[in-house]
Parts: C-alpha cells; sequence; structure tokens
C-alpha cells in the first residue's frame, strides 16, 4: 500500500486545485478543438499561441466554417500552468465574430518519464459571448507514452454546459497524437479526433464525426530562451457526419523567464 | 456533480496505475557549477531505465535540454530535479543548459 500512500500524497494538491477550479465554475463543457495537450508543464514560461482551423466541405452549408483561438500562458509551477483564451467563430453564410471567453490550466500529475505513462489533467471554463448561450466547464485527461522516437498522447475528454440553458449531460470526446520526432525542427505524425457521446452512453458511433490526418510540427530557437513553434495539417472526414476534411494550424512563441 | 466526481476518480485512478507500474531506476548524480556540467561526461548502461539527479548550484535558473533524451526540464537557481530517462540503446546522447549554451555542454554515453 505505500506506493498509493506516496500517490495520495503526492497528487492531492494537484487535484484539490483542480477540484476548486471545477468548483468556481459549479459543474463541467468545451468547444471542438483540433488541439492534443501533452500533460507536460514547463515553469516559468510564457507561451503566446494562435491558432484554428477551416472547414473544407463539398456542402456550402459546412464549407469555410473557422474557428480561430489567441492564447496567453503561463507556466507558474513545474506542476501548473494557467492560460487565458479568447476563441472567434464563423458559421458558413454568418460574420465572424468572438463566441468565448475561456480560463485553462493544466495540472502535471506525474514526473515526465518516472513511471509507465505520463498524466495531467486539463481545467478550461469558457464563458460564452452570446448572452443566451450556456458557458461551458472542460475536463481532459491527458496521457503522453514515448517509445524510442514515437512519442503518443491520448486525450480523454469530458464536456458539460453550466449555467443559464444548460444542458445536464457530459458530454465526451478524444483526441489521439502519434508524432515521430524526427528533428526539433520537423516532426511528422498523425492526430485523430472523435466524439464518444455522453457519458450514461459511451460508444463509438457513426452519429459523432471522427477526423483523422497528417500534422507536421516543429520548434525553431530564436535565442537562448526564446523559441518558435508550429503545426500544420490536414485533418479528413472518417464518416458521413464529419467535414469533408478541415485545415488546422497553429503558431506559438514561447519564452522562458 | 456525481459525473464530475467520477470523471475525477478516474483521473485519480489512471494517475495511481501509471504509478504502481514504476520500477526502480539507476541513480546517476550531475551538477550544474558556473554555468558547466560536471561531470561534463557520464557513462550509463545502456538498456535500463535511470534517473538523473541534476542540481543547479548557480544562482540563475538553467534549463536541461537534449532532444536526443526527449527531455526538456527548468531548474530554479539552488535547485535539484530528477529527469526519468527510458532505456537507452548503446551510443552518445548529447545534452546542454539551454540558457548558457556555450559553457553548459555535457553528453551520456550509455554502454
Amino acid at each position: 500500500m505505500h506506493y498509493l500512500t506516496a500517490v495520495t500524497r503526492n497528487l492531492r494538491p494537484k487535484l484539490l486545485f483542480a477540484a476548486w477550479l471545477m468548483g468556481l465554475a459549479g459543474s463541467p463543457v468545451a468547444l471542438a478543438d483540433y488541439k492534443v495537450y501533452s500533460p507536460y508543464v514547463e515553469k516559468d514560461t510564457l507561451e503566446i499561441e494562435a491558432r484554428g482551423h477551416i472547414v473544407t466541405d463539398r456542402n456550402p452549408e459546412r464549407r469555410s466554417a473557422r474557428q480561430d483561438k489567441f492564447e496567453i500562458g503561463y507556466g507558474v509551477t513545474d506542476w501548473w500552468s494557467t492560460s487565458f483564451f479568447t476563441e472567434h467563430e464563423r458559421e458558413p453564410g454568418e460574420t465572424y465574430r468572438r463566441s468565448a471567453t475561456a480560463w485553462e490550466n493544466i495540472f502535471q500529475l506525474t514526473e515526465r518519464g518516472k513511471y509507465w505513462l505520463d498524466a495531467g489533467l486539463y481545467v478550461e471554463y469558457a464563458s460564452a459571448a452570446d448572452k443566451n448561450a450556456a458557458d461551458t466547464l472542460e475536463l481532459k485527461l491527458l496521457l503522453e507514452k514515448n517509445i524510442g522516437k514515437f512519442s503518443n498522447t491520448v486525450n480523454l475528454i469530458f464536456e458539460r454546459e453550466v449555467g443559464k440553458n444548460a444542458s445536464r449531460d457530459v458530454e465526451t470526446s478524444y483526441a489521439w497524437r502519434t508524432r515521430y520526432r524526427w528533428k526539433p525542427e520537423l516532426e511528422p505524425g498523425i492526430e485523430i479526433y472523435g466524439g464518444l457521446g455522453d457519458l450514461d452512453g459511451l460508444k463509438v458511433s457513426s452519429a459523432y464525426s471522427h477526423q483523422a490526418g497528417p500534422v507536421i510540427s516543429g520548434k525553431f530557437r530564436l535565442d537562448s530562451k526564446s523559441a518558435l513553434l508550429y503545426q500544420v495539417g490536414y485533418l479528413f472526414g472518417l464518416n458521413h457526419n464529419s467535414d469533408d476534411g478541415a485545415v488546422k494550424w497553429q503558431l506559438e512563441y514561447e519564452r522562458h523567464f | 456533480m456525481r459525473k464530475l466526481f467520477q470523471v475525477s476518480l478516474l483521473a485519480l485512478s489512471c494517475a495511481t496505475f501509471t504509478n504502481v507500474v514504476s520500477a526502480e531506476d539507476k541513480v546517476f548524480n550531475l551538477v550544474i557549477k558556473n554555468h558547466k556540467f560536471e561531470p561534463a561526461e557520464i557513462t550509463v548502461p545502456a538498456g535500463v531505465k535511470i534517473q538523473l539527479n541534476v542540481k543547479n548550484l548557480d544562482s540563475t535558473a538553467e534549463e536541461f535540454e537534449s532532444y536526443e533524451l526527449n527531455q526538456e526540464k527548468v531548474i530554479s537557481g539552488g535547485q535539484e530535479v530528477s529527469l526519468h530517462i527510458e532505456p537507452l540503446k548503446p551510443g552518445s546522447y548529447p545534452f546542454v543548459g539551454e540558457f548558457n549554451e556555450d559553457t553548459a555542454k555535457g553528453v551520456l554515453i550509455a554502454k
């Protein structure tokens, strides 16, 4: 039982803090996001990020929908990073507008490489720009396993609307990334995203959209304390409920203090 | 809230699982002093997981960085961190102190 005692002692402050954040929100949701989160946190590091995706589809009712996020975050400790972002969307035939403002937190639960699997917890509260729309709380379990030059990351995602007009369902989804660590400036990989339904009836179903495709990412050092990171990819729709495809991109400036 | 509790429990269970399957690592020590690694060359056994304790004796922060070892960790001045490195194939694995790369250089040799 000694390992359980050690684990509890190690995780208690992190999980209590995460629980406090959940309590602030009242209860748990999320917005579609083509990003796979790693469980690792870098202390004393500022991150400024812009990312988004644009839908490509033969159906004009889906075509050209886009979503962008602009984010600023900081690694407060070696196990907690926090950030704020604004989300902007354009539905087909509608104007481009801000759709939400969110507070995002990542808790690194285990030391990198110490155990067979690295784990982290993501907690996000998003305030909808539309006063008639519910806010959302999103939890993600972040898992990563490095095998040789392959880095494998899985996110299990739970989201729930909160506040006025909120649904009581907890929607679940997943995100997967495997990347080949070829060289810092160029790492090819594959990403897969999809829905799993509400928490009471989990299943991989064609009723939910699933996307997968190639992604390349990399990091260019600017000087000893700053770097520019990029990611670009194309996700193919895997079933009739998915868009034909989506182009995703991400640009990030990172600086250590 | 019951579902939230279930989700939290799932996260805790998963994190616990990752701890259960851990094993004892072979431990090696490294020091950062005057923006240099001591020793600058360290030999470790190939094929076994190792723990590398890195103590930063300088007053300023340093970042242990090695793409080859898949490690990246900021170490505050006067602090020590433990890096857990997966079993390595025989070979040389360079590492640097990214904030002072001109002087903070080293290599880990797996035999």
